[in-house]
């Protein structure tokens, strides 16, 4: 009885044991042919198997653009069965990039992802691990269908392109045409006029300008503003490498403004606690006066979003120009978004004849939904689009080729991450301007010789 | 089965499983994670040998990793103060009704089966300023409007303000723990001590806290450690920032390997963190037991 007794115990932990082992197996499995997209069919005789490939989003996976992809794919998947787009957001940049680098540091990239030329995707690139796009659309006979902007904001400084663009917006200072006009306030011109604007907002119980300072990247734009104005890119170029310091002019300039604008209470107060939605809400409620946000925004501020107070209340003006700036008035923050990048790895015949599909679809399917399309595509007015959306396409038309690079694309990682963390102290008032220079300098002697050499 | 449970071998038998994925989930990252801590590695290039850069650098001079530090002990001491002393005190009111006492029960522990992302979005409205979050809106309400803050942009107050939702939230739990240590008193010796004159406090001090004293041990240790390793709140609702304030240590180590790319140096406060649990646990038993005496 006692021997039974064993052998049953033995038995049993036998079965639990296998059943444990064979679930990880079994799981990790799948989890690579699907990820990979590496099935191929096992013989002629049989079906072609069905490969999956996996965009891993950053933009969310409602977003138009994200939306616009998937019903090509599907409609792709319908001629070619054996291809299937599976997509997979997560919230917020931050935890979007985190994710993404432990999945690339345990070797299982995605498909296809979003990511910015930045000193992470270089190093991919140095590795081989991601498809040269300007060969690709060379290849495809794309290059030239693309506005020459949306295509040089992928690239990196030697001109090599490794992303798709998808998106293309210029960023702009929406504001609220009635809180203006009871003011007797116009649209500022320059950085003097902007800052009166923002006071006598404030001298009159109104709180100016709405930030998702919870993001980082909006608050960031404030700090490269007077910058971009004074020096071009060259300041951004110069910096990250630390051939220039922020105690430099035009350094200085752009601390100084978010500082003055973050102490005087011209941003709304907990702006560092405020994500995005909520930013934009508080001025679509009418709360603030400015919002500064890209043109991916335009269909939110069109009359059929907008209360009843809003409607024909919302109008944008550029950024503002300073004495002795180097760029033009019409030159400001211009992107095609985060591009997407593919995988060296799994990018074979099929995936390569999908990107044939999405580029032929895709400007007409994204414009109808009221973006901008980086294409060399408009609407007309025949097509009933919103009238802000016709204003900005025009607005779009009358750009410079001149476009301000955001900082956090590129910075290396680790400053970047600083950076964004002590703005928003430098603009609560925790840092002087001084103070924060001298931070900012340090980390970049710091972190910036393990990426630029 | 009793005569399976008294086979010595039979049991170790069926302990192995459990072993087993507890080394490979606990155990071996944790060595792992040493390993790392001796590298230099950003996840994409290769990994550079620097021995004990990173400690030095740890303990050296990064600033950020005290000021991380520090904000951790606060937060302990906040978190530890809510669930275990706020936990033990409802335990008690609940011992001494007989009422609804099955619907309060349910209503404090509601909370722990919340998710971290849910209360973290909750509480970011409470707090909010602009718009006017609920926080905000009773004290103006109460007249004390010169006290309504953006509470999680206040240089001084932001720490407070992202530990209280953790504490909150587990007031519940360590309420059940402790309501059940307190339950399973005897009622004899109750009745004995208020036979002789003991007052209720005295019944409370001398009888019953040395009584669950074990269970009030392990409570503390789970509450300063889950605390030590404070994480998903802090992080959803202010990142760490503004600046700095309510950066914890394992808010800047996450932000360290996957921001900054910089995995062997977060991989040496992972293991910073792992002793420092086991040093703050070993302290609480000392703690505990010296009182004994």
């Amino acid at each position: 009885m006692k021997a039974y007794g064993k052998w049953l115990i033995l038995a049993l932990s036998l079965v639990v044991l296998t059943a444990l082992v064979s679930a990880c197996g079994g799981g990790s499995n799948t989890g690579s042919t699907a990820e990979n997209g590496s099935g191929a069919p096992e013989n002629a005789g049989q079906k072609a198997e069905k490969k999956t490939y996996k965009w891993f989003v950053a933009r969310g996976v409602d977003s138009p653009p994200a939306v616009t992809v998937k019903e090509i794919a599907d409609e792709f998947s319908k001629t070619h069965p054996e291809f299937e787009l599976v997509l997979e957001g997560t919230g917020d940049r931050p935890s979007y990039l985190q994710k993404l680098r432990t999945l690339i540091a345990s070797n299982e990239m995605p498909a296809m992802f979003d990511t910015d030329p930045d000193a992470y995707a270089s190093k991919l690139i140095e590795k081989g691990k991601l498809v040269d796009t300007k060969k690709l659309l060379q290849d495809l006979g794309k290059y030239d269908a693309f506005r020459p902007v949306a295509l040089q904001y992928q690239q990196f400084a030697d001109g090599s392109m490794y992303t798709l663009p998808i998106e293309y917006g210029i960023e702009v200072f929406w504001y609220n045409i009635k809180m203006f006009k009871d003011l007797g306030l116009q649209p500022p011109k320059t950085f003097d006029e902007f800052l009166k604007v923002a006071e006598t907002f404030k001298q009159n119980g109104i709180t100016p300008i709405a930030v998702d300072g919870k993001d980082k990247w909006p608050v960031l734009r404030y700090l490269a503003f007077e910058p971009f104005r004074m020096t071009g890119n060259d300041f951004i170029e110069n910096v990250k490498q630390g051939k220039a310091s922020f105690k430099d002019p035009a350094g200085m300039a752009g601390i100084n403004l978010v500082h003055e604008l973050g102490t005087n209470g011209y941003f709304q107060q907990g702006f560092s606690s405020t994500d995005y939605t909520a930013a934009r809400d508080l001025f679509l409620a009418g709360k603030t006066g400015i919002y500064y946000m890209g043109s991916w925004e335009t269909m939110n501020f069109s009359n059929d979003k907008l209360s009843a107070d809003m409607k024909d209340n919302i109008g944008f003006f550029r950024l503002p120009m300073m004495e002795g700036a180097k760029t033009a008035e019409n030159d400001y923050f211009i992107n095609s978004g985060i591009g997407v990048a593919f995988n060296q790895e799994t990018f074979d015949d099929t995936m390569k004849e999908f990107v044939k599909f999405l580029l032929e679809k895709y400007p007409e399917a994204y414009t109808k939904k009221g973006q901008f399309s980086p294409f060399n595509y408009s609407l007309d007015q025949a097509q009933g689009m919103p009238e802000v959306f016709y204003k900005i396409q025009d607005e779009i038309a009358k750009s410079g080729s001149v476009f301000a690079v955001p900082w956090d694309t590129r910075l290396d990682p680790a400053t970047n991450e600083l950076l964004g963390n002590e703005l928003n102290a430098l603009a609560l008032g925790a840092h002087t301007p001084d103070d924060f220079a001298d931070l900012m300098d340090q980390a970049i002697k710091e972190n910036a010789p393990k990426y630029f050499k | 089965m009793d005569k399976i449970l008294r086979n010595r071998k039979a049991v170790l038998v069926f302990l192995l499983p459990a072993l087993l994925v507890y080394v490979f989930t606990v155990l071996a990252p944790i060595l792992w994670s040493m390993y790392f801590s001796f590298f230099s590695w950003d996840g994409v290039s290769d990994m550079v040998y620097i021995g004990l850069d990173n400690y030095t650098k740890m303990f050296g001079g990064d600033k950020t990793f005290w000021k991380a530090f520090s904000n951790n002990l606060i937060y302990v001491f906040i978190i530890v103060a809510m669930q275990v002393f706020l936990g033990l005190l409802v335990a008690i009111l609940l011992t001494s009704i007989t009422k609804g006492r099955e619907l309060f029960k349910t209503l404090y522990f509601a909370p722990a089966i919340i998710t971290s992302v849910a209360i973290a979005q909750l509480f970011t409205s409470v707090y909010s300023f602009e718009p006017v979050g609920m926080l905000n809106f009773i004290l103006q309400q109460l007249g004390l409007g010169a006290w309504s803050k953006p509470w999680l942009s206040d240089l001084k107050w932001a720490l407070g303000a992202v530990s209280v939702p953790e504490g909150w939230r587990y007031i519940g739990l360590y309420m059940i723990i402790l309501y059940t240590a307190l339950l399973s008193i005897p009622s004899d010796i109750e009745e004995a001590a208020r036979i002789d004159g003991a007052s209720s406090w005295d019944l409370f001090w001398s009888i019953k806290m040395p009584l669950i004293k074990p269970v009030l041990t392990v409570s503390i240790i789970m509450a300063t450690t889950g605390a030590l390793k404070g994480f998903d709140i802090p992080y959803l609702m202010t990142n760490g920032g503004p600046g700095r304030v309510t950066e914890l240590l394992p808010t800047y180590m996450y932000k360290t390997a996957f921001s900054s790319l910089d995995f062997g140096y977060g991989s040496a406060m992972a293991v910073f963190i792992v002793i420092e649990s086991l040093i703050a646990v070993a302290f609480i038993r000392r703690m505990m037991e010296s009182k004994e005496t």
